[in-house]
Parts: structure tokens; C-alpha cells; sequence
């Protein structure tokens, strides 16, 4: 990473507690443009936390978060910045696929209708669904809806929380091809996953254990990392 | 927060209250039966003045001209009117209508009743009764006692007056004393109505009965109605309201817009029909509009409470039922016992039916609505606290780690 050029993404001494229980101790970590991150660990280690803390969603109890060198400290400096997508779907699910662009895009600077044409939407296969309720969508088209609706202020910074979670595999397939896309696009990614596909984009790789994150090698199989995993329950 | 985020936010929730409008449509109309069958039930009671008289059976002396015609006059009376219907019949034909209850008294006439009356002989009518007290039979006997203490007061006075003419001598101006003291007590007995004032009491107070059950069964259709608004209360996920949260929309501006916009969706279906029934004027819309809202607010707390849609209907239902008969709405406040009657006023159901009684006429105070719009923003505080307490009770099952093989 060239050390002139500020990370895209830099967190210090982050921590995070639920009233006792101390979930994440001084993470740091930072990411250049056009790198993807991964983040592993066990179930219920915190990966969720730390990445809804770096999207913006959860305040953290301490450290900070910087985009570009700038700390974040406003919701509006992680909203222009960062992309989130979470474990579950965030969708208006009695709503149509239209109207939960709409209020994603409310605060984008590109008009919809601009990305409905040759966007993400577009790229994705929503502009054919627009009326269906979300209920009424497969799983599948309900995180392509997703994906869409989190860049829809065209981040630099995509964080994504095991996105293919759920899918098939030509869905998990697109997911990933789109992601490869985005990279090379200039797009950095923080991505939290338990998928071979998924963990193979990484460029770095971390593991999330007992509140503290430590380097892994890149490209690290799976029966490697579950044994690891396994060592240090 | 982006104001454009907010109202398109807004706009959203009013599609998703939309979404609703069948379900919403079904209860109403199924509600709306039923309070029209208490209003028709309340209105036919009311407009059938002959239920609620005596009816009298009267045996008179035949060919008693004078006997006929002072019972013709007090028959016409407005106060006996008010209060008995008389049946002329024969002595047998009038024993049989007490024995089979279609009459609740019987009143035998002896001859030359009037002119016995007049030269002081005073034969005495005979009251007959059912064997069994009824209310009926109780009440026209004190109304019968009542009316022979007065008259046995004017013949005392009467007979005062002869007594002292006598005393005095005074044989010849007795006739004339006579008269003058008659014509006097008549026009006490004749005129009381001048002398009394009338109250209305009414068990439910300054409603009539039909707008009584009005009000009881509005405000159940309002809360019953509410049992299909888990999902919509309930429809976003702990995913969504975190991104929400991140454009500065927090849980509590969230439900408050959905409030907004399920009771706009309310008022905007039932206020027009009501306005056309002729039950609200056009100027009550802001009372309506915060009956709405405090009742939604009410339902949106027994959301928060209940984790499930199947818990929140009965909890709903229950409550809502169970809160109405408290505060008064099927039977009213008076015959209830005193502690039921003041825990019943300190329910959420007895402001939905205060307003709702106030609307109905035309009376809303102030202080009703500034407690309407406290109540419910209560509600709504105590909602958004209850989404918290869940939301960190998840987060530490999420946290806890998986079980060990």
C-alpha cells in the first residue's frame, strides 16, 4: 500500500461492549482503494457489530473511523461513503421493488431513473420486476435488490455482511462476479463471510476472535480456517 | 436527517396503511353491522312510548254519566298520560288481564262515585293488585297511595273548614267555603306540574341510550378493527431500522409516521360517513383525527408487547373488551361497583370513550384533546422503549456463542 496516498478506509482502537460483555477491543485495520477485506470468525464473535460500526449504524465505545483521512463522525459522513449490507435484508417487504429504490436513491446524486437505464438496477435485472412486492421476490432477487439499493449513492466503500448468505449458486456466482467488478471498478470492499467464493476476492484476510482481530494469510482455504477457528474456542 | 428521506419516508408508510385497506374495510363493515344493530335496537326501545307506561284496567259503574266523564278527564291529563294507559272493561274481563300480566292494576269504580264524592259520603274505590310485587305494581301502588293522601289532605281541609263554620256559626257561607277551598285543591292537584321542576336522570348521563351504544361500539370497532396491524406495525426488519437509523430516522420518528399515516387512512375511510350519517359535524375533524391516533397509539403498544401476531389478537381483543366494560361502554358506570368504577376510569379505553362521547355531541374540551394527544404520544414513548429493550434482549442471544460439538 503506497503510505502518500491515505487508506480509504482507516478504523483505530475501535471497541465495543453490551453492558458487560466487552464484544470488540481495540480493532484496527486499514484498506486502500480498490482492496477487498475479509473478515472471519465464529458465529456470534462480533463480525456483524464491527461492520455495522463501520457502516455508521452502531456508535462504537471507542476509537475512530476515518474515509479518505477524514474521521467520520457524522451519519452523513458514512452515508456518502460507505455502502452497507447486512445479514438480513433491509427492504419495505410490502413495498414494490420501485418504491424501495426510490427511497434508497432519495438521497443519491444520481437520479433512478439514470441507473434503471444502464445502472446497477439494470445490471442486476431489476428494471423487469419494478411493480412485484418484495415479499413476492425470490431470495436471490431480494439481495440483488439490496446490493442496489446500498449503492445507490455510488460508495467508494461497499460493506457487505456474508452476502451470498442463503443463495444458490448462481446467485452467489453473480454476487461474486459483480463484487470482482467493483473492485476493479476502484471499489473497496469489507466483506464478512463464511463462502469459499466470497473469501477467494479478499486481498487480506482477518479473523475476529475473542474481540480482537489478528491477519490470517490471503487466500486461506476453509479447512485451514476452521481448524484455526477450532484451536482458539 | 434529509427532509426529502423523512417525507418520502412518510409517503412510503401511507402506501404500506394502503396495503391494508381490504382487511381494514372487512372489520369496519362487519362493526359498522353491529353498531347499527345497536342503534336500531336503541331507537325502536325509545320510540315505542306505550312500553314503558302502566297499562290500568278500569271497571266503571254502568249508565254513571258524571263517574264517566271526570275519568275522561283524568285520563286526558298529561301526567297520568306520562305515566298509565287506562283499559275500560268489565270487573271479570279486567281480573283475567291482571291474572295473564297485560294489565298491572286493577281499579274497581263504585256507583255514584263523583256524587259521593261531592256530599262528603266518600265510597272508596278498590285497587286491586297482582298477588306477585312487580316494579310496575310497587310503583302505580305509591302513585295510588300518593293520590289518596292528597285527596284525604283536602277533605281534612275540608272538614277543617266545616268544623270552624260551624263553630262560628256560619251555616250559610259553608257551601261557598266549600267551593272556594275545592277549586282551590284542585288547582294544586290539577297544575302540580307548575310547581315542580323536571329532571331527566339517566344512567348514561347527558346521552341518550342509542347515542350511548353509539359511542361503545365506534370505539370497539376502532380497537378491533386494529387486530390486522401486527404485520404493519410490525413489517420492518431489525436490519432495515439500523440503515434507517443511519439516515438519522430513529425508531421513534419511524412509528410516529406510521402512526400518522394509519390514522390518516382511518380518517379518511370513516370520517365521511360519518359526517354524511349525520352523526359529526364537519369542524370535528381534528377531535376525530386524535381519537384515531390515541387508539392506534394504544394498539401499537400491545405490538411492542406481544412478540407474535397470534399473542397480540388475543391480547388486543381482550383488552380492548375487557377495558370498554370497565370504563362503562355496555353497561354504564353507575351500576358498577365503586372500585371497578374507578379503576375503569383510569384506563385508556374510558379517554377513547370520553372523546368519543364529546364528539359525538359536539362538546369536545381541551383538556380532552390535550389528553388525547398526551396519551398518545405516550403510548408511543413507551413502544419505542419496549423496541429497545427487545432489540438488546436479540442482541445478547446473538452474541452468545454456538454450541460446541
Amino acid at each position: 500500500m503506497d503510505s502518500s496516498i491515505p487508506p480509504i478506509i482507516e478504523v483505530s482502537n475501535v471497541s465495543k461492549s453490551y453492558g458487560r460483555k466487552q464484544i470488540l477491543t481495540s480493532i484496527s485495520f486499514q484498506a486502500a482503494q480498490g482492496e477487498c477485506i475479509g473478515i472471519l470468525g465464529v458465529n456470534g464473535c462480533g463480525k456483524s457489530t464491527l461492520l455495522a460500526i463501520l457502516a455508521g449504524c452502531l456508535r462504537a465505545d471507542g476509537g475512530t473511523i476515518c474515509f479518505r483521512g477524514n474521521q467520520a463522525i457524522k451519519k452523513q459522513d458514512f452515508l456518502s461513503m460507505a455502502g452497507y449490507v447486512p445479514q438480513e435484508n433491509p427492504l419495505f417487504s410490502s413495498l414494490t421493488v420501485l418504491d424501495n429504490l426510490r427511497y434508497f436513491y432519495a438521497s443519491s446524486p444520481i437520479p433512478l431513473k439514470h441507473d434503471l437505464a444502464d445502472g446497477i438496477p439494470y445490471l442486476f435485472g431489476l428494471d423487469s420486476c419494478l411493480r412485484a412486492k418484495v415479499k413476492h421476490l425470490s431470495g436471490g432477487m431480494k439481495r440483488r435488490l439490496v446490493l442496489a439499493c446500498a449503492l445507490a449513492c455510488h460508495p467508494p466503500v461497499l460493506i457487505l455482511d456474508e452476502p451470498g448468505a442463503s443463495l444458490d449458486f448462481v446467485c452467489k456466482e453473480d454476487i461474486r462476479q459483480y463484487l470482482s467488478l467493483y473492485r476493479k471498478q476502484g471499489g473497496t470492499i469489507v466483506i464478512t463471510s463464511h463462502e469459499q467464493s466470497e473469501i477467494s476476492l479478499c486481498s487480506r484476510l482477518f479473523l475476529l476472535e475473542h474481540g480482537s482481530l489478528s491477519s490470517l494469510e490471503a487466500q486461506t482455504d476453509t479447512a485451514f480456517l476452521t481448524e484455526r477457528m477450532r484451536c482458539h474456542e | 436527517m434529509n427532509k426529502r428521506t423523512y417525507l418520502l419516508l412518510c409517503f412510503l408508510q401511507i402506501k404500506s396503511a394502503i396495503v391494508l385497506l381490504p382487511k381494514l374495510c372487512l372489520t369496519i363493515c362487519c362493526s359498522f353491522l353491529f353498531a347499527y344493530g345497536i342503534y336500531y335496537a336503541g331507537r325502536e326501545f325509545l320510540s315505542r312510548p306505550e312500553e314503558i307506561k302502566l297499562p290500568v284496567a278500569l271497571v266503571l259503574p254502568e249508565d254513571d254519566t258524571y263517574t264517566g266523564l271526570a275519568f275522561s278527564f283524568i285520563e286526558r291529563m298529561d301526567s297520568i298520560r306520562s305515566l298509565c294507559s287506562f283499559e275500560r272493561t268489565d270487573k271479570e274481563t279486567a281480573l283475567s288481564l291482571l291474572k295473564s300480566s297485560e294489565v298491572y292494576a286493577v281499579i274497581l269504580i263504585p256507583d255514584s262515585f263523583v256524587e259521593h264524592i261531592l256530599n262528603g259520603t266518600n265510597s272508596a274505590a278498590t285497587l286491586i293488585l297482582p298477588r306477585k310485587d312487580t316494579l310496575e305494581s310497587i310503583l302505580f301502588s305509591t302513585l295510588a297511595d300518593s293520590g289518596a293522601s292528597t285527596l284525604s289532605t283536602a277533605q281534612s281541609g275540608i272538614y277543617a273548614m266545616e268544623e270552624l263554620m260551624i263553630s262560628y256559626e256560619q251555616w250559610d257561607s259553608i257551601q261557598k267555603a266549600e267551593e272556594a277551598l275545592n277549586r282551590l285543591y284542585l288547582s294544586y292537584a290539577l297544575n302540580r306540574g307548575r310547581i315542580f321542576q323536571t329532571e331527566n336522570i339517566s344512567a348514561t348521563g347527558a346521552l341518550s341510550l342509542s347515542k350511548y351504544y353509539i359511542c361503545s361500539a365506534a370505539v370497539l370497532l376502532l380497537l378491533l378493527s386494529g387486530m390486522g396491524h401486527y404485520s404493519y406495525y410490525s413489517s420492518e426488519p431489525e436490519s432495515l431500522k439500523l440503515l434507517l437509523r443511519r439516515q438519522g430516522i430513529s425508531p421513534l420518528i419511524l412509528l410516529f409516521s406510521k402512526l400518522m399515516a394509519i390514522s390518516g387512512i382511518y380518517l379518511v375511510l370513516l370520517f365521511p360517513i360519518l359526517v354524511l350519517a349525520g352523526f359529526l359535524p364537519i369542524s370535528s375533524v381534528g377531535g376525530f383525527f386524535i381519537l384515531i391516533f390515541s387508539v392506534q397509539s394504544f394498539l401499537l403498544l400491545l405490538c411492542s408487547i406481544c412478540s407474535q401476531s397470534g399473542s397480540y389478537i388475543l391480547v388486543s381483543a381482550v383488552l380492548s373488551i375487557l377495558g370498554l366494560f370497565l370504563s362503562g361502554a355496555f353497561l354504564p358506570s353507575v351500576f358498577l361497583p365503586e372500585a371497578v368504577r374507578q379503576i375503569g376510569q383510569l384506563l385508556p379505553t374510558a379517554l377513547f370513550l370520553k372523546l368519543c362521547r364529546e364528539l359525538l355531541t359536539d362538546s369536545l374540551s381541551i383538556s380532552s384533546i390535550v389528553y388525547g394527544i398526551i396519551t398518545g404520544f405516550l403510548f408511543l414513548s413507551t413502544a419505542c422503549l419496549l423496541h429497545r429493550c427487545h432489540t438488546g434482549s436479540k442482541r445478547k442471544i446473538i452474541s452468545t456463542r454456538g454450541f460446541k460439538i
